[in-house]
């Protein structure tokens, strides 16, 4: 008896195509159906965003709820240490966020946010102060205007805004590359959720594709250019403004924080580049905005030459020491002002 | 360059394929001899000329030979017909490495000599087609083919795109007369075409390319790695190497089917070989057929003595390293190989006396050869990928005195294990079947299932952006 031609047998054209987009189509089901946070949980949908959002996407949420807390995604890219804050906020909380680069970022005990809360809890321990460092590697002004704008339900009393001014660079680079993922092909594919939920748990256990591409010798030539900081410069001043304009229009108290550097021949801590963006940084102070000297904080803390070595591991980054220094000038800086007295 | 792996390729193809789908085969031939020089010249179009020099000598040594009855005449056409390919690849590939040797032992000597290197860049692909087209004239002398008089035919033998930069190198007994005589594409020749293209991607950008990423740091950095990183990273060059050179091989084989053209088999399973002549008759195949043909036997083979026979295995196993780069890494493998190959030879009759009596032992004996011979084959490529003899004494050095679990390797043995498992199950089913398209015959479910995991493989894990192939090099 001769066998039918069916979809099952092999002498029917293409059938181990047909079968391949039948099988795609099935599993696109299954991951659409069962990648949700009320299948999967909260926690795990967002460690695997079904965007692909490596880089920085300004259209994902970096924090969610969790039963009666808040947590912040833990992305390859926002690592955010595992930091949680009660939901909802309770009476007496104090609730200070820190946003910048990997200069506020620091070790997980040795930035100033941590040397700031300890602080705090000792002067005032009365109330229930969090001050939550969300300061992320190698981002600049125009993710750090991002993330604000995402953690303004949080119902911030205080936010410390520290634009370092290195990272301009790679704010473009990211921007770039987000672009270039969901162009042509890409932007396809990823529409699938299944591509964009294998491409995550490939990436996160073989290190691979962490949304990080680095091309030093670019971003040195980059450096190099004047009319990239001229660019760099209007992109902080710009950023600034809206950040401000956010925090003004939600009520929420500024803190300024300036740059500073340790460079060869320098008798400071305020090189050029330092007092440009200070200069631009200066510009909004207004009554519930305010400024703090870091180059000069430092300057009065160590003005002799040893300072510096104590202070700073490189040209940018500060030791546990620089701050602690920090902490301290900020506290002081804090009960300086009318609100918190 | 246009390479198999970019976008670029597929437009190319794709509008060479119109073309040649509705044209008759004469023109078929002239449509793929321009697009062949397309796609060399996409490289560098100044190399073409070389490329057009064996083409005309060898098209009329070829001639001259085989019309000539007098053997000094024949023997001098053939004596031009090599002069001026082995002139070209010793210029181009070898005056470098061989004017800096002069003059690094000159400087042992305590001799003073002025360094004498020249700007030369290395034509892609020069070692293949110089091969195919000596290939060519050899045999004419040796009357077992006759030449062509069609000269554009003959031009598209030796400048076929699919193969010219990467091989395999085809002799033309078997490729010519696909060229000279009309070509019928068939259901089962577009169906094992894409196949093996599909697949050959997937072993380069998938396999090839991710693993790349475990061994160039390794072997790029100046002594920081560790021996159990070394070692990862030499196992993970064997498969690199596997996946971009017979991922090449596949995708020539695929787009030549779909032209209607069959090339030779260039890769069989090498890491199932039992032992390394095994190794060297499923490996490159196309080589080592051709070193065999032309040169072992040319040096007298095996015929007359043990003596003769390991000098002639080590001369051909020498050249055969200088084949692949101009460096003294490569003359070390080459000489590692032939030390091996002399070694089994010698041990070859006190192997067959080995008699296993259970199915079980007959099994785990094959197991240990098989592994035996895979572990010499990735000491052998240790010495092909070092940059230096003195990486190569140190990484050994690493290796056995600081062979220790390191968590650095866990991400990487990962990576391995993602690379290589597919790849080991179809390899696997290839060489129970003896069939390198057994899938296709698969049951169309578990065929389309295949086909989904290679294609997200690509799509997930491949890595963009058309590296190219190692084997360019040579």
């Amino acid at each position: 008896m001769g066998r039918s031609s069916s979809i099952f047998s092999s002498d029917i054209p293409g059938a181990g195509i047909l079968w391949m987009i039948a099988l795609f189509l099935v599993l696109e089901v299954f991951a659409r159906v069962l990648w949700h946070p009320m299948v999967i949980g909260e926690r795990l949908y967002t460690r695997f965003s079904p965007v692909y959002d490596y880089g920085f996407d300004a259209t994902q949420p970096i924090w969610f709820k969790s039963g009666n807390r808040i947590e912040f995604v833990p992305t390859q890219y926002l690592n955010f240490r595992g930091h949680t804050l009660p939901y909802p906020k309770p009476d007496n909380a104090f609730r200070i966020f820190t946003l910048g680069s990997s200069v506020s970022r620091s070790g997980a005990d040795t930035n100033y946010s941590y040397f700031l809360k300890q602080a705090l809890e000792t002067e005032h321990p009365e109330r229930d102060w969090t001050v939550t460092n969300l300061s992320a590697d190698g981002i600049g002004s125009l993710r750090i205007m991002l993330m604000l704008q995402k953690i303004m339900p949080l119902s911030p009393d205080l936010v410390i805004l520290h634009v370092h001014g290195s990272n301009e660079y790679e704010d473009e680079r990211d921007a770039l590359y987000q672009r270039q993922l969901h162009q042509g092909l890409n932007g396809i594919l990823f529409q699938s959720r299944l591509i964009v939920l294998m491409k995550k748990i490939y990436g996160y256990m073989t290190l691979k594709d962490q949304g990080r591409v680095w091309d030093a010798e670019e971003e040195i030539r980059a450096n190099e250019d004047p009319a990239n900081w001229e660019q760099w410069l209007q992109s902080i001043d710009r950023n600034t403004a809206r950040m401000i304009q956010l925090c003004t229009k939600h009520q929420v108290p500024v803190i300024l924080v300036g740059r500073a550097e340790k460079r060869e021949g320098l008798a400071g801590f305020d090189s050029e580049l330092v007092r440009q963006v200070d200069h631009i940084l200066k510009a909004y102070q207004e009554p519930g905005v305010t400024f703090f000297n870091t180059s000069k904080k430092f300057f009065e803390y160590h003005p002799e030459p040893r300072g510096k070595a104590l202070l700073f591991t490189d040209e940018a980054h500060w030791t546990g020491e620089g701050h602690r220094v920090i902490a301290q000038q900020l506290l002081k800086h804090l009960f300086s002002f009318a609100f918190l007295k | 360059m246009i390479l198999f792996n970019s976008f670029e390729f597929g437009v190319f193809f794709i509008a060479v394929y119109c073309i040649y789908l509705y044209s008759g085969h004469r023109w078929q031939n002239r449509s793929l001899l321009i697009a062949s020089y397309i796609f060399y010249g996409s490289w560098n179009w100044k190399f073409l000329g070389l490329i057009w020099i064996s083409t005309g000598v060898d098209y009329l040594c070829g001639l001259k030979i085989h019309e000539s009855d007098n053997v000094k005449k024949r023997r001098h056409f053939l004596v031009i017909s090599m002069c001026t390919n082995l002139g070209i690849l010793g210029f181009f590939k070898y005056f470098n490495f061989f004017a800096a040797s002069f003059h690094d032992l000159m400087q042992t000597l305590g001799w003073h000599a002025d360094p004498l290197t020249l700007n030369i860049v290395l034509p892609v692909g020069i070692s293949f087609y110089t091969f195919q087209t000596m290939s060519y004239t050899i045999d004419i002398y040796r009357k077992k083919i006759e030449p062509t008089r069609r000269f554009f035919d003959f031009a598209l033998f030796v400048a076929f795109f699919p193969q010219l930069v990467a091989g395999p190198i085809e002799r033309a007994k078997r490729l010519l007369p696909q060229v000279l005589n009309p070509r019928v594409i068939t259901r089962e020749q577009v169906s094992q075409g894409c196949w093996l293209f599909f697949w050959g991607l997937f072993k380069k950008v998938y396999i090839a390319d991710n693993l790349a990423q475990i061994v160039d740091p390794v072997f790029g950095s100046t002594g920081t790695a560790s021996g159990a990183e070394i070692l990862v990273a030499v196992y993970a060059f064997s498969f690199q190497i596997y996946g971009d050179f017979s991922g090449y091989s596949d995708m020539a084989r695929g787009i030549s089917k779909l032209l209607g053209f069959e090339l030779m088999l260039n890769f069989r399973a090498p890491y199932f070989a039992g032992n390394i002549r095994e190794f060297w008759q499923r490996w490159h195949i196309s080589l080592s057929t051709w070193l065999k043909d032309y040169l072992y036997i040319s040096l007298g083979g095996n015929r007359s003595g043990a003596l003769n026979t390991y000098r002639n295995l080590m001369v051909t196993m020498l050249l055969g390293g200088l084949w692949h780069g101009a460096a003294w890494t490569f003359i070390l493998w080459g000489g590692f190989h032939g030390m091996v190959l002399i070694l089994h030879r010698m041990t070859m009759p006190l192997l067959r006396k080995i008699s296993l009596r259970s199915k079980l032992s007959d099994y785990l004996w094959k197991c240990v050869c098989i592994c035996t011979t895979f572990h010499l084959v990735c000491l052998g490529w240790l010495m092909f990928r070092a940059q230096s003899f003195g990486q190569i004494r140190s990484f050994l050095f690493q290796m056995l005195v600081d062979l220790k679990p390191d968590p650095a390797i866990y991400p990487q043995l990962i990576k391995l294990f993602f690379c290589l498992s597919l790849l080991t199950v179809v390899q696997v089913f290839k060489e129970r079947t003896n069939d390198p398209y057994t899938i296709l015959n698969w049951p169309p479910l578990i065929r389309g299932g295949i086909y989904l995991i290679v294609l997200l493989s690509i799509i997930i894990g491949g890595v963009q952006g058309g590296q190219e192939f190692i084997y360019f090099q040579f």
